[in-house]
């Protein structure tokens, strides 16, 4: 087994003190390693999400570690942790992914750009390329689909050498057939050397994971490789 | 699924290498936040287009004032009307003067010599052989009669039956004058005079001995140059004598013996066998002619400017000093004019960004999402400020270039390309306006205005928190609102600054105060908008809603505010002072009573002022009497100290005036130009060592004595001159009982006395005042007169209070009459009959009638500035509102949900839009009364110390522009609720 891209070690996060005070993330412990794709389950308000922006270092925890290609977040300044967004960790959100007033390649560029690199065209029409969506480099976002966004959002997240893609729900706003083709686009770029964290609330779509972690209130209440058919989820909860 | 999962190792390409220098890497960060900026202000480019509006005004005022400037000095217009002046044949056009003259290229200036003029002989002796010369012009003064109907005029007398007159006068009837028996008027002047081409026309010279030509109307006729004809008519040479003290291009001085009506011609039109040069220029100079020659006006020597006086090779030698000896004081002035111009520039500046800066918050709310996603791509705080600031880079920038734009196409429409070219000079069009590259420099003003409104809204932009501005949330953390002290202090160090500016007398350091005390005012302003927001309490649903919104949003709320509060002052304070101006103007310069005629009778250096002050008096009581038998006059005499000499020009003049004392000399050492007190001291006056000023504020070079007092020959024609407002019985008693009426308000002293001073000049030159003496005096606020006190002869008596004064006819004199005669249709009016018949009568007189409307200058200034003030509320309450809809968009929806008409979106937009522009203009009215009361007495420009307040201004200022704004938010924004997306 490779060394864990992203370990979540024993973190909890709290929002707010006092009576408002809401417990996001409690003790929570995961560690996902290259060429993993790792699901993330549960209800609405759960601490899913809160999870993958502690993993990237756009929250920090309350307390636990989080450790990414083995630095610990907690460590490092707001500087520092916007500069392991652009070097290791990449998100994927929902919807509404990319910045309207850029180009597709442009929007893959960007990390790139902002961490002072040059020439980054050809670089970023490449990670295009491997998404599959070269021809449209030169498009706004509103000139293409829901799957094509995604699709450059995944290239995004993981342009330059950046090796772990945080998912929220990327499939969401999009029809089945072309959440299914996004996901496999997931899985493919996984397989070829990344971790990534994936949530999700269709069971179909874990299907894809290596694994699958049910969150409910904060807390970890399952883990299980995912060897299981959709019908034996119900037992496992 | 196999074949998708079965992968090939794809050859990773290296990864790009990063910018070697910070430099480099900072410029291409800019750049990516430049690109996302330009293109976000693009895709906005509706809503961006207000903001680049407002930076786009300054900058446009700005250049097309400097292009302006440019394109009137390139246009020359003097060069054109030199030209046109010329015709379309002659080579050049000469006037005679006295002998050496010297002048400029384009004969504006010239300076003469003295000596005889040059006669005809002389001028074709200096010529180049072969020249032609042909009389045209010179003028004579005359009163034009036809029928009952006349009026004073002058005749150009030009032969221009020559053909070398050709293209000098457009006929717009009938024909130009072929004999010596014909005339021709402008339009104007044959309708004044009710006449028709073939009538017979008297004119007599008004100049002079008197010479009466009849002469026939033939033609209706213009001179294509104003230049060509001093007068209204046109007459062959010969037909009346020439006054030499005339001439196309305005009186040139001439001595006594020039001062005899001549027959000779002091003008002529020349054709030269070739062309005129500069050199022959000046050697006609010599001759003491002015010379405008076609050759050097169409290609002026490089070596002279064309409007200034010109000697044989460059301009006539400044008295330059060196360098190293600069003048220090005028050092100072230039570097003050600096700080000055930087004043207003910062004072823009920030007005600008207040008014911009909303609309930067607004923007930076519509770009959350976008910024979410540049921070979740690991952009850090800086990249996201510099993000919000590079908009307003872009923004600053495009509002730069589009003033640079709007100012110089608005010079060349407004310039040339308009039919009627409202700024054409004098006349003529500008054509292109040039365009220099230093208007950069201006459009940076725009640059660093949006830049600066751009500041907060980038730092918050750093500071906020990326996972909610994915979110959508309301995002932006809001700058903690501390107890205003910081403010409080700015604002007393702004009013401290101003104290000391105005004991000082220095306007940077007011301007400096006035800035101060604006940043303080900022400062304070959100602290005001929570504190106000508390009240919303008391008010309905909507209101509320909008107050409490506002202060939740109080930044923009509050820099909104202060762009309303910064005009609000700026129009509280300008009418005060302006209303306190044209309350001394008004007490001053009104016209005489409504149904007078005032004859001021000049007794000058011209000839006709040698009959003497008694005679012309007489022969102004004459024409009177004849005009309007039997009419009321009141007659003012000029009074001057006991010693000194009466004759015109004689070396020992005296004068005498009303004055107050100039309170000690101020901390720096200056003396104050303005503003001084005029509040006497009630312990009384020491005598010498104490400098005096006039009362009216003007103080004169001579012994320091201001306004005239004149001598009133009959206390009971008082009422006359004073009109109907005046209690005239009270102020007539005090002139009998040898008393002064003052006209000039403020100046009596604690004891209601008015101090006069008397000077006389020594025959060496040298001024000599004498002691202040007291007159026991009432202020009178009514009439208007060419005085500031008047006496009566009590007064001058022996033992009265101006015992020391008497009469001087030769000073002046003045002969108010209330006309028995009423206006009649079918004659000229009462006061062109008296101007008629005072030139026949060679009296050298102004006729004014009394009563005559003036339109109220102050009205005007109010209206201009209660209307920018409102439309610069409009524009804040309008902005604010709109980002209010924008941002409180979910409550609305919420409302809508919960049962709200639809009319809440609306009343909502107006209580917003309200809110701003009242709490804006309520701090801007307190701002504005208290500078006001600081500074109107320094700016002041009668001295006067009474402020007078526009209540009607404040009021429209506090209640009005308020209401407005609501109403104008209220109609502006539709009832209709759009759902809202809301995302999480
Ligand atoms: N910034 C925040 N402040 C307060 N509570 C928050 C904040 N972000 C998330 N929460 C709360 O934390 C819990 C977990 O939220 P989230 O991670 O978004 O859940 P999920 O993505 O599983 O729906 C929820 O109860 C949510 O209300
Ligand atoms: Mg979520």
């Amino acid at each position: 087994m490779t060394a864990p891209v992203l370990e979540l070690d024993d973190v909890t996060r709290i929002h707010g003190s006092g009576a408002t005070a809401v417990h996001a993330l409690r003790g929570v412990s995961l560690t996902v390693a290259a060429g993993e794709l790792v699901a993330v389950m549960g209800p609405s308000g759960s601490g899913k999400s809160t999870l993958l922006n502690v993993a990237g270092g756009l929250d920090t925890v309350s307390a636990g570690a989080v450790r990414v290609e083995g630095t610990d977040l907690a460590s490092l300044s707001r500087a520092a942790l916007a500069a392991v967004r652009r070097r290791s960790a990449g998100y994927v959100f929902q919807d509404l992914n990319l910045i309207p007033t850029l180009t597709a390649v442009e929007n893959v560029a960007l990390p790139l750009e902002l961490d002072g690199r040059r020439r980054v065209r050809s670089y970023a029409l490449a990670a295009l390329e491997e998404v599959g969506v070269a021809d449209l480099a030169d498009r706004y976002p509103d000139e293409m689909s829901g799957g094509q966004q995604q699709r450059v959002a995944i290239a995004r997240a993981l342009v330059g050498e950046r090796r772990l893609v945080l998912a929220d729900e990327p499939t969401g706003a999009l029809d089945s057939e072309t959440g299914e083709a996004v996901l496999a686009l997931l899985r493919r770029r996984v397989d070829q050397g990344c971790a990534g964290v994936l949530v999700t609330h269709e069971s179909r779509h874990a299907a894809w994971a290596d694994r699958v972690v049910y969150l409910r209130d904060g807390c970890i209440v399952d883990s299980t490789a995912y060897d299981v058919s959709p019908g034996s989820l119900e037992t496992v909860r | 699924m196999t074949a998708v999962l079965e992968r090939v190792e794809p050859a990773t390409p290296p990864l790009p290498p990063r910018h070697p220098s910070r430099l480099a890497r900072w410029w291409s960060s800019w750049r990516v936040a430049i690109r996302l900026a330009r293109r976000d202000a693009w895709r906005g480019r509706g809503r961006a287009l207000l903001v680049l509006l407002l930076i786009a005004l300054p900058v446009s005022v700005v250049v097309a004032e400097i292009s302006y400037s440019l394109a009137s000095s390139k246009a020359r217009a003097s060069v054109s009307q030199a030209l046109l002046s010329l015709g379309t044949v002659a080579d050049a056009r000469i006037m005679t003067a006295p002998a050496s003259a010297s002048q400029s290229i384009d004969t504006t200036s010239a300076s003469t010599g003295s000596g005889p003029r040059a006669t005809r002989a002389d001028l074709l002796a200096a010529l180049p052989a072969g020249s032609t010369v042909v009389d045209a012009g010179g003028s004579a003064p005359v009163v034009i009669e036809a029928g009952r109907w006349g009026i004073t005029s002058a005749v150009a007398l030009s032969d221009v039956r020559d053909p070398l007159d050709a293209g000098r006068w457009r006929v717009l009837d009938g024909r130009l004058p072929a004999s010596p028996s014909e005339v021709a008027l402008r339009g104007d002047e044959i309708h004044r005079l009710q006449a028709h081409l073939g009538d017979t026309l008297t004119l007599t010279t008004t100049s002079g001995a008197v010479h009466v030509a009849r002469l026939t109307l033939v033609g209706e006729v213009e001179p294509f140059s104003p230049w060509i004809a001093y007068g209204d008519a046109v007459a062959l040479p010969g037909v009346l004598p020439v006054d030499p003290t005339t001439t196309a291009y305005g009186p040139v001085a001439v001595d006594a013996e020039q001062q005899k009506l001549t027959l000779a011609p002091s003008e002529f039109l020349v054709r030269t066998s070739r062309p005129l040069t500069w050199a022959d220029v000046r050697a006609l100079n010599a001759l003491g002619a002015v010379v405008a020659s076609r050759s050097v006006l169409e290609s002026p020597p490089a070596f002279c400017p064309v409007d200034v006086v010109c000697l044989d090779d460059g301009p006539v030698p400044q008295p330059r000093a060196d360098p190293a000896f600069e003048d220090p004081q005028a050092l100072e002035a230039a570097a003050r004019e600096a700080a000055l111009v930087a004043v207003v520039v910062v004072l823009v500046v920030l007005q600008v960004a207040l008014l911009a800066g909303p609309a930067f918050a607004v923007q930076l709310r519509r770009r959350q999402r976008e910024l979410g996603l540049v921070g979740a791509s690991g952009g850090t705080s800086a990249d996201l400020r510099r993000a919000v600031l590079a908009s307003g880079v872009v923004l600053g920038v495009a509002g730069g270039l589009l003033g640079i734009a709007i100012g110089w196409l608005g010079v060349l429409v407004l310039g040339g390309m308009l039919p009627w070219a409202p700024l054409a000079d004098n006349g003529v069009r500008l054509g292109v306006p040039p365009l220099p590259w230093y208007v950069l420099g201006v459009a940076l003003i725009g640059v660093i205005a949006a830049v600066v409104a751009s500041l907060v809204p980038a730092v918050l932009a750093g500071r906020g928190d990326v996972v909610d501005a994915l979110r959508g949330r309301r995002p932006l953390p809001a700058l903690r609102t501390r107890t205003p002290v910081v403010g409080l202090l700015l604002g007393a160090a702004g009013v401290g600054l101003l104290l000391y500016g105005r004991a000082k007398l220095d306007t940077v350091i007011l301007g400096v105060g006035i800035i101060v005390g604006e940043l303080g005012l900022v400062l304070i302003m959100p602290w005001l908008v929570v504190q106000t927001g508390r009240l919303g309490r008391w008010l309905p649903l909507s209101s509320r809603m909008a107050v409490r919104d506002s202060g939740r949003h109080r930044l923009r709320t509050a820099a909104a505010a202060c762009a309303v509060a910064a005009a609000a002052a700026a129009a509280v304070a300008t009418s005060t002072w302006a209303a306190s101006e044209s309350y001394v103007t008004d007490s001053t310069d009104v016209p005489y009573p409504p149904g007078t005629i005032a004859v001021q009778v000049f007794v000058d250096g011209t000839p006709e002022s040698q009959a003497g002050a008694a005679t012309l008096t007489a022969r102004t009581t004459g024409v009177l009497e004849s005009v309007a038998p039997g009419s009321p006059t009141a007659v003012l005499v000029g009074l001057t100290p006991k010693g000194a000499s009466t004759t015109p020009g004689s070396m020992n003049q005296g004068s005498v005036g009303c004055v107050v004392p100039v309170p000690a000399m101020l901390p720096d050492g200056s003396t104050p130009q303005r503003g001084v007190s005029a509040v006497a001291p009630a312990g009384g006056y020491a005598g010498d060592g104490v400098e005096w000023q006039g009362c009216s504020g003007r103080s004169s070079a001579d012994g320091g004595l201001g306004g005239e007092v004149m001598l009133l020959r009959d206390p009971a024609s008082l009422g006359l001159l004073l009109g109907p407002i005046a209690d005239v019985t009270a102020a007539t008693s005090v002139l009998e009982d040898g008393g002064a009426v003052v006209l000039q308000p403020g100046s009596l002293d604690a004891a209601g006395k008015v101090v006069l001073q008397s000077g006389t000049i020594r025959d060496d030159g040298t001024p000599v005042a004498g002691p202040p003496f007291r007159v026991p005096a009432a202020e009178v606020l009514a009439g208007a007169l060419p005085a500031s006190v008047i006496l009566g002869p009590k007064a001058l008596a022996p033992g009265g209070a101006a015992a020391s004064l008497r009469a001087d006819d030769a000073n002046q004199v003045v002969v108010v009459v209330a006309p028995s005669t009423a206006d009649r249709p079918d004659r000229p009016t009462v006061a062109d009959q008296i101007t008629i018949g005072l030139a026949k009568a060679r009296v050298n007189a102004g006729v004014q009638a009394g009563g005559s409307v003036r339109p109220d200058s102050a009205a005007v200034q109010l209206a201009v500035i209660g209307a920018a003030t409102l439309l610069l509320a409009l524009l804040a309450g309008l902005m604010v509102t709109a980002l209010a809809l924008a941002d409180g968009r979910s409550d609305i929806t919420t409302l809508a949900a919960v049962g709200a008409e639809p009319r809440v979106r609306r009343r909502i937009a107006a209580s917003s839009a309200g809110f701003v522009a009242a709490l804006g203009c309520a701090t801007g009215a307190v701002s504005g009364l208290i500078l006001a009361w600081l500074l109107n007495p320094m700016f002041n420009r009668f001295g006067s110390q009474t402020t007078v307040i526009h209540w009607w201004l404040v009021a429209f200022v506090l209640l009005g522009v308020p209401l407005v704004t609501a109403g104008a938010a209220w109609l502006t924004t539709r009832s209709r609720i759009t759902l809202t997306r809301r995302r999480d």
